[in-house]
């Protein structure tokens, strides 16, 4: 009854997050006819065709914002029917059309799970659909449970329910940066009235915070056994997990300059993977996709106009066109000046 | 925690997607689903009623995918009692039989009252040919697509209600192919989750769902739930196949009385099979445990089936059954009939064995040769019923080609009992030199074999050798009485071997082969793996005779002192044998120096034992690459580094480098049994059940390892654990 009442008292008095945002249709019909099925998976076309929870999660949020109630429907059927399987109910992270079964890893993703709940509380809201809302909140309680990690006066957001702890690796905790979906923080905590995902938030920003002082870059992978840096076994690298860090950031205004600052300027000579501890650019990233990126914080900073061509969108690869969409969603709501 | 409170903790907590009544208000979730389940059960037992769900109370609680707008502030509506014909209709105008019949039974499920309409040929109501789409979608298994549809068509037309049906249909659909992936993935409570929430799926028309969430009461450690399942499909479902699964399934998971309970719902003698199965299992827990019997009923039942067929199955076990029980001349003639009937290994092994306890062990021998490679089980048959062949007095008459066959595969197992048992044979036929040789041939092979020990104090004294026959005195004096009194002519004992006169067949006659130098020098035991040791007055003097401290004398008891490269070689395997790794490897080393090129290929092999006998693996790495050996021995020193390498990996609890381990020996030899063990117990440590139990199944089933059940105990202990 309680949850019922709440469920109320959000619609009545219009709390009704990201329903204002925007997404071109035609922009969103190309990427739909790309990389969505019929049956509502998400695609990554670059990595042999599999799906995964963040794919779905991008899909439901891209669907939300673009009014598109069917495909939103579908992709739910979807995720729900081979991804939220888990015994705690979140989703498993890997699914692969060439396997039996087909999930091949029942760990979960927090980020695909942050995803799917952001988007389910879009979706709720913008359509009215209490159900959507209450998935979101069990996702969220439950992502909470599973995820969150006090130490000291810090709440961290661990990679997935298994592999990453202290326990677990010797350079454990191991954590991902761009993990930090900060847009659905404050949405995720309000709907389970639990502050701990404010913690995460700050906790974020203070990492992001320390490292832009530092003037260090974000690597994918951050190892939190003593000062952070870099995790074992993986490249020291902003590489494509970390380049979404500024996105997240602007898309949920929160993007202050001296926090860009250390993204802005590992791309000044143009977009690229960058190793962290050199600064130099290990692999060029030329997809419009990523560009979109660095122009997106050129306007938040200096009011760099968008290149023309930046504005269309043409799918490219499911990753990168991905972040187009997300970041012209962005620019359309927050710096219109811009386009 | 206890599964059930945790499945409540869950539901609770999981409020579920759509819990949402087509007019917008929650409607009410229960609180605890797993009791109403249980009730549900139990009263779907008391009264068969054919079209009860598994879960009827939740069946009143039919949710929907809330596809519909919520309109904050109306009261709730009760759930519409009207029975919504509309698929029924559709798939019966479709002619799709399957999913009219999955229909059908689905709705009587949930409405007992109800009977099907009788006018299903006419067609249905046209008007709506969006819906129809909608239903074609459905139909071809399109089910994102229909919630798409139904999304836009929702959207575009505020209006437009969604008909209950569909949307139960979409529920039940997806639900089942939900509950599919998440038992495929093990997620055992979100499988009984996916069940409670969606009782429309817990029907005879699926009873494939009905076993994935029997299963995951199983493996969550509620089997009675688990059985209530089962019980449900005997008392409401007809399907004859789906019966007999349903039997086969419980009796693969649940305990006897429950299996019991569920007999009791058998229709005309369906379960005959089952009832088969139970005996079976009886008769051969009986097998392997003498103090159990088996009843006479379950015994005529197996025997009845024994005799019908041509399988030789159910001959074996009625074999080791009678074999265990003192029927042996019984047992050779199930074991006999199991041969005819290609019963392969395990039957000849309860062939040669049931011959053997009938003491005909001729027979058993020349079998037993004929399947010696089968397993490791099929070799030790043969070598207990053939060194009981050699070891009848008086010695019987054996072919040459008998008596070769026995010495080398004793000599190849390094059998004891077998060595010294030619070496009697030997004694027995006036072969002297020969007994001397195969009673020290044991000896080597088993250091505290007393019976070798002994013929080969009588051989000295046969031989008039005083030293030697003191020597082994002094060294058995306080483990054997008998050896002790070789030399104490008042308390001498009279022994039948001894007492017997010389066999009246001339040596030539008997030949006996002497074991092959090689058999000599190889393959010593070099882990020293605690053997049972078998002791004649107490245990004390035995551990200070083989610890006493030694390794100073140059010449130590019979090692002998040449100083030839051949007599250093010799001594060498000789202080080997005392376990004296330290003084074996000088003696190596001085055969290196100064042998011949055999020789020092054997003296090279010789210290790289010596070398792990000491516990130094990486020096006999190198010993043994310096040498040019055979590649043979190459091989069998290899794998035992290897072994070596993995125990002291596996203690170093190092189980990923173990294996890694074993994987490399594998190049070199076959895992023996206790490798193999090894390995399971490395894939439990590493928390790879599945593997593990792999493993310790395919030991049980090779030769019913105690070792190997424990294994499993474990596995099922530790993964029940994990789980509650």
């Amino acid at each position: 009854m309680k949850r019922f009442l709440m469920t109320l008292a959000m619609t009545v008095l219009g709390f009704t997050p990201a329903t204002s945002a925007t997404l071109p249709a035609g922009a969103w019909d190309l990427y739909r006819q790309k990389f969505v099925t019929a049956e509502g998976r998400v695609v990554d076309d670059a990595n042999g065709g599999i799906s995964h929870s963040e794919s779905q999660g991008y899909g439901l949020l891209l669907a939300c914002l673009a009014g598109d109630r069917g495909s939103f429907a579908s992709i739910l059927s979807f995720t729900r029917t081979e991804l939220l399987i888990r015994d705690d109910g979140l989703a498993a992270w890997r699914w692969d059309p060439k396997a039996t079964p087909r999930v091949t890893d029942i760990n979960n993703a927090s980020d695909g799970d942050i995803l799917i709940a952001d988007a389910l509380a879009c979706a709720g809201a913008r359509w009215s659909m209490p159900a959507y809302t209450t998935a979101a909140r069990q996702i969220a309680r439950s992502l909470a449970k599973t995820a969150l990690v006090k130490r000291g006066s810090e709440t961290w957001l661990m990679p997935a329910a298994k592999g990453f702890s202290e326990t677990e690796r010797p350079d454990g905790p191991v954590i991902n940066p761009s993990y930090w979906v900060f847009e659905a923080f404050p949405t995720l905590s309000r709907l389970t009235n639990d502050q701990s995902w404010m913690q995460v938030q700050a906790t974020g920003l203070k990492l992001l915070d320390d490292l832009a002082r530092r003037k260090a870059l974000a690597p994918d992978w951050l190892s939190l056994k003593g000062e952070p840096k870099p995790a074992e076994g993986f490249p020291p690298q902003f590489a494509y997990n970390a380049l979404r860090i500024p996105l997240y950031l602007l898309r949920a205004g929160l993007a202050d300059r001296q926090r860009l600052e250390p993204f802005h300027r590992a791309w000044a000579n143009g977009t690229a993977v960058v190793d962290v501890a050199t600064g130099k650019a290990v692999e060029p990233l030329p997809e419009p996709g990523y560009r979109i990126l660095a122009a997106a914080m050129a306007c938040a900073l200096d009011r760099t106009p968008v290149p023309a061509e930046l504005k269309t969108f043409q799918p490219t690869l499911y990753y990168p066109s991905t972040l187009h969409l997300l970041a012209l969603s962005m620019l359309s709501e927050r710096y219109p000046q811009c386009m | 925690m206890h599964v059930k409170s945790a499945l409540i903790a869950v539901a609770v907590s999981s409020a579920a997607f759509y819990t949402i009544g087509r007019y917008g208000s929650e409607i009410r979730w229960p609180e605890a689903p797993s009791p109403a389940v249980q009730q549900a059960l139990a009263q779907s037992e008391k009264s068969p009623e054919p079209a009860q769900p598994a879960m009827p109370e939740l069946a009143q609680a039919e949710t929907e995918f809330a596809q519909a707008p919520a309109a904050p502030g109306r009261p709730a509506a009760p759930a519409p009692q009207r029975v919504d014909e509309t698929a029924l209709r559709y798939f019966a105008s479709q002619g799709d039989t399957r999913r009219f019949e999955a229909e059908l039974a689905r709705l009587r499920a949930l409405y007992p009252e109800w009977k099907p309409p009788t006018d299903l040929n006419t067609p249905p109501p046209a008007g709506d040919p969006e819906l129809e789409r909608m239903w074609k979608l459905f139909a071809d298994g399109k089910f994102g697509e229909v919630r798409a549809a139904i999304a836009q068509r929702s959207s575009a037309d505020p209006n437009w209600q969604v008909p209950v049906d569909l949307v139960a249909q979409l529920d039940r659909v997806e639900a089942g192919q939900r509950l599919i992936n998440a038992s495929n993935a093990k997620q055992w409570e979100q499988v009984i989750r996916i069940g409670t929430e969606t009782p429309a799926l817990l029907t005879c028309a699926n009873v494939d769902a009905l076993w994935r969430v029997a299963e995951a009461f199983v493996q969550t450690k509620a089997p009675e739930r688990a059985r209530d399942a089962y019980a449900y499909v005997l008392t409401n479902c007809t399907n004859p196949a789906e019966r007999l699964g349903t039997m086969q399934k419980a009796l693969a998971d649940l305990p006897e009385a429950s299996i019991g309970q569920l007999l009791g719902q058998e229709r005309q003698n369906e379960f005959a099979s089952i009832r088969d199965e139970i005996a079976r299992r009886r008769i051969g827990k009986a097998a392997e445990d003498p103090s159990l019997t088996a009843t006479p009923e379950d015994l005529r039942r197996i025997e009845a089936l024994a005799n019908a067929v041509t399988t030789p199955d159910d001959a074996i076990l009625l074999g080791f059954y009678t074999f265990h029980h003192g029927e042996p001349a019984k047992a050779v003639t199930w074991f006999q009939t199991a041969l005819a009937r290609n019963g392969g290994a395990k039957a000849a092994e309860g062939a040669v064995l049931a011959l053997g306890a009938t003491q005909k062990y001729e027979e058993a021998e020349t079998l037993g040769a004929q399947w010696l490679g089968a397993s490791p089980a099929n070799r030790k048959a043969y070598l207990d019923v053939a060194t009981a062949l050699i070891t009848q007095e008086p010695a019987p008459r054996l072919e040459r080609a008998v008596i070769e066959r026995i010495a080398k595969t004793v000599g190849v197992d390094r059998y004891a009992p077998g060595g010294a048992g030619l070496g009697w044979y030997a004694y027995n036929s006036g072969q002297i030199a020969a007994a001397e040789t195969w009673f020290e041939t044991a000896l080597t092979w088993d250091r505290g074999y007393e019976p070798a020990a002994y013929g080969l104090a009588l051989v000295h004294q046969r031989l008039r050798d005083q030293a030697g026959l003191r020597a082994i005195i002094a060294e058995w004096r306080s483990r054997s009485p008998r050896i002790a009194d070789l030399l104490n002519p008042a308390r001498r004992r009279v022994d039948t071997r001894e007492a017997r006169p010389l066999p009246d067949a001339s040596p030539a006659d008997r030949p006996v082969p002497t074991p092959a130098p090689a058999e000599l020098a190889s393959r010593r035991a070099v882990r020293a793996e605690p053997a049972p040791r078998t002791s004649y007055e107490d245990d004390v003097p035995a551990m200070v005779a083989t610890r006493r401290p030694a390794p100073e004398r140059p010449r130590s008891g019979s090692c002998g002192s040449g100083a030839g490269g051949a007599a250093a070689l010799q001594r060498g395997w000789c202080l080997l044998n005392l376990r004296r790794p330290a003084a074996a490897a000088a003696a190596f080393d001085a055969a290196l120096r100064s042998g011949n090129a055999q020789v020092a290929a054997d003296a090279a092999a010789g210290k790289a034992y010596a070398k792990i006998q000491q516990g130094l693996t990486a020096e006999a790495s190198a010993a043994a690459a310096a040498a040019k050996l055979p590649p043979a021995r190459q091989r069998e020193l290899q794998s035992l580094l290897l072994s070596e390498r993995f125990y002291a990996q596996y203690d170093a609890k190092d189980y990923n480098g173990a294996l890694i381990t074993l994987g490399e020996r594998a190049r070199f030899a076959s895992e023996t049994t206790d490798l193999m063990l090894m390995r399971g117990w490395s894939y439990f440590n590493l928390g790879r059940y599945d593997d593990a139990s792999q493993i310790f199944e395919a030991l049980y089933k090779a030769n019913r390892s105690p070792q190997a059940l424990s294994g499993l105990t474990a596995i099922r202990d530790v993964t029940q654990r994990n789980r509650s």
